[in-house]
């Protein structure tokens, strides 16, 4: 497809997770360039340029408390690209398409 | 198990699903594996991303049902139903009733099939979480209509009108036609085209338009089944890229399954463009701009072009939805004002605001093709109701009432001669799915025919009978009991008052 527009990916997340919520986003704009963030009344679409790191270490440091990559289940309600990685230490979504 | 890590606790937890049988030949346990022509040479290669064991899979469920279920029974505590902003959103539940709930129903048993057919670990694994995943959502779905049928109209003989409903062919023939279809097809159908190209437009738009009237109940329901969703497109994905991965000749076959599937999920979405556009009265979003957002930046402008080094290209008749997304809702809307007197979800007359809306998001298309229509029917309710029965597309089901995106005065509907018979299709796109497998959907059912030879009994009373609900059901809201007894609920919780503050 010939089109210069950027390849974004990106999740979906649930305000009902409230504190949770928040400490995630925030991860995500320290750990990753380039982020925009949509209000989508009871979402918030968090979306980066071909790439996106969520580590659950700063996801604890920011939250204060223990945290397990899996809750993310419970507020990703959604996301776009390949999941790359997702293990007890960090989720990542990435488009591979520069590769090739 | 406390020190496993992720992928081996996965490895020690998922292992032992498959076995290789001594006594009987694989393949006769597995009829279907080579039935679609689909080469795959190391299946164990394959792992579901998420890696999710399933005792991690029933804590993080029962967190999400007790979540929901709190919120449900604060809402009907409360009389959230009476403090909504406008009732007729209530009708618009009623088509996501008939729409979406037996949709769940099916998907599960799809899941099922898939996990019996395809003999790899993880997407077994991963389908059998679904199934009870789309069991879950079937359950609450029909929890919150058995609440709302306290107090409205039509849901209360909702197995009948689930089962007997005319409009109802149109999702039921979609997942018959993919139950009927092989197992890999099934896969990139539901798993790839359903769930990751159109569920996003389900949900999202709809439980913010949910939240956005006041219907925190219904706003639940929505986030608690898109909470699954991201396990199942992971799923679609995962199976996407095995295919296309594992060997050369399994392309065009998938290039093929793309082909039809993203066009037969995207016109099995078309009441969902009313329940975003016309239903609410206050809008999370348009369809419009939904489309943009979910199928066009993150499917056509994201995941196509990474397919690209594959040989895969977008999926035929794309170009269509895109140029379709200004007049979908509007045409959808209008075919459902036309069959409103024998449907059990209302039509509404449109509001100033209404219109204004509509206008502002719709620039090129409401006013100019739409608008005159439903002035029209706004005075004379009754006035536009089709007074014939529906002819109705051999594919998707829908009446053929679109109009040629190009050339919007002019019917899109085509015509294919087949075995004798004249067939109509709704569009382009459903043409060429019924010239790809002509046996298939010459088989399909209409309604209308099964009317007109008596199946439904001899009378239209008979016919409401065996929808499941009566005459004083149909029609228009704002003129109907639901909306009279909706106000008068309101009175008597005292929601009428206005306070004034001097």
């Amino acid at each position: 497809m010939a089109t210069s527009q950027q390849q974004y990916v990106g999740v979906d997340l649930d305000k009902n997770g409230g504190a949770v919520t928040d400490a995630v986003v925030e991860a995500i704009q320290q750990d990753n360039p380039g982020v925009e963030l949509v209000d989508f009344n009871i979402y918030v679409k968090v979306k980066a340029p071909q790439r996106m790191i969520i580590r659950r270490q700063l996801v604890e440091d920011i939250l204060g408390r223990n945290w397990d990559l899996q809750e993310l289940h419970m507020v990703m309600a959604s996301y776009f690209g390949f999941i790359e990685e997702w293990d007890e230490e960090k989720l990542v979504i990435r488009w591979s398409a520069d590769e090739s | 198990m406390a020190k496993l890590n992720v992928s081996t606790r996965y490895k020690a937890l998922t292992r032992d699903l498959m076995w290789d049988p001594k006594d009987v030949n694989i393949k006769e346990i597995y009829p279907l594996i080579e039935a679609e022509g689909i080469h795959i040479r190391d299946p164990k290669r394959w792992e579901d991303p998420f890696r999710m064991t399933f005792n991690q899979y029933v804590k993080i469920q029962s967190e999400k049902e007790h979540l929901h279920h709190a919120i449900r029974g604060a809402f009907e505590a409360n009389h959230g139903h009476a403090r909504i902003v406008d009732s007729r959103w209530f009708e618009g539940v009623k088509a996501f009733a008939v729409a979406v709930q037996p949709a769940e129903y099916a998907a599960h048993r799809l899941m099922a099939y898939i996990g019996r057919n395809i003999p790899i670990e993880a997407i077994r694994f991963a389908t059998f979480n679904q199934a009870v995943d789309e069991l879950r959502h079937a359950q609450i779905e029909i929890k919150h209509y058995a609440h709302m049928s306290r107090y409205y109209d039509g849901l209360h003989a909702y197995s009948k009108t689930n089962e007997n409903l005319w409009f109802n062919t149109v999702p039921k023939s979609f997942f018959d036609d993919a139950l009927t279809s092989g197992p890999f097809e099934a896969l990139i159908a539901i798993s790839f085209s359903f769930e990751y190209v159109f569920t996003n437009i389900l949900f999202l738009p709809f439980a913010s338009s949910a939240a956005a009237v006041g219907d925190e109940h219904f706003a639940s329901v929505g986030k608690s089944v898109q909470s699954d969703e991201s396990r199942h497109m992971a799923l679609g994905m995962a199976a996407l890229k095995m295919l296309l991965e594992e060997d050369d000749r399994n392309i065009p076959i998938v290039q093929r399954w793309l082909d039809k599937w993203f066009w037969r999920c995207y016109r099995v979405f078309a009441v969902i463009s009313t329940l975003v556009d016309y239903y609410p009265r206050i809008r999370a979003i348009s369809w419009k701009k939904a489309f943009e957002m979910y199928v066009e930046d993150q499917v056509l402008n994201g995941l196509f072009k990474d397919l690209f080094k594959y040989g895969i290209r977008p999926p035929r008749h794309f170009e269509d939805s895109m140029k379709e997304k200004e007049h979908y809702s509007h045409a959808t809307m209008r075919i459902l004002d036309h069959y409103k007197h024998a449907n059990y979800f209302r039509g509404f007359r449109l509001q100033p605001d209404d219109y204004d809306w509509l206008s502002r998001e719709y620039p090129n298309t409401f006013e100019r093709y739409y608008a005159p229509f439903f002035r029209k029917m706004d005075d004379h309710v009754m006035a536009v109701a089709s007074p014939g029965l529906p002819a109705v597309c051999a594919v998707c089901q829908i009446p053929c009432e679109y109009p040629n995106p190009d050339r919007p005065q002019e019917s899109w509907t085509q015509y294919v001669e087949y075995n004798g018979k004249t067939h109509m299709l709704c569009s382009p796109g459903c043409r060429d799915i019924f010239l790809a497998e002509p046996e298939k959907y010459m088989q399909w059912w209409w309604p209308a025919e099964s009317y007109l030879s008596g199946e439904f009994g001899s009378s239209l009373e008979d016919m409401f009978e065996y929808f499941g609900f009566t005459p004083e059901e149909a029609n228009e809201h704002y003129s109907s009991r639901d909306y009279h007894r909706w106000i008068r609920y309101r009175e008597e919780l005292g929601l009428d008052k206005r306070f004034e503050t001097v």
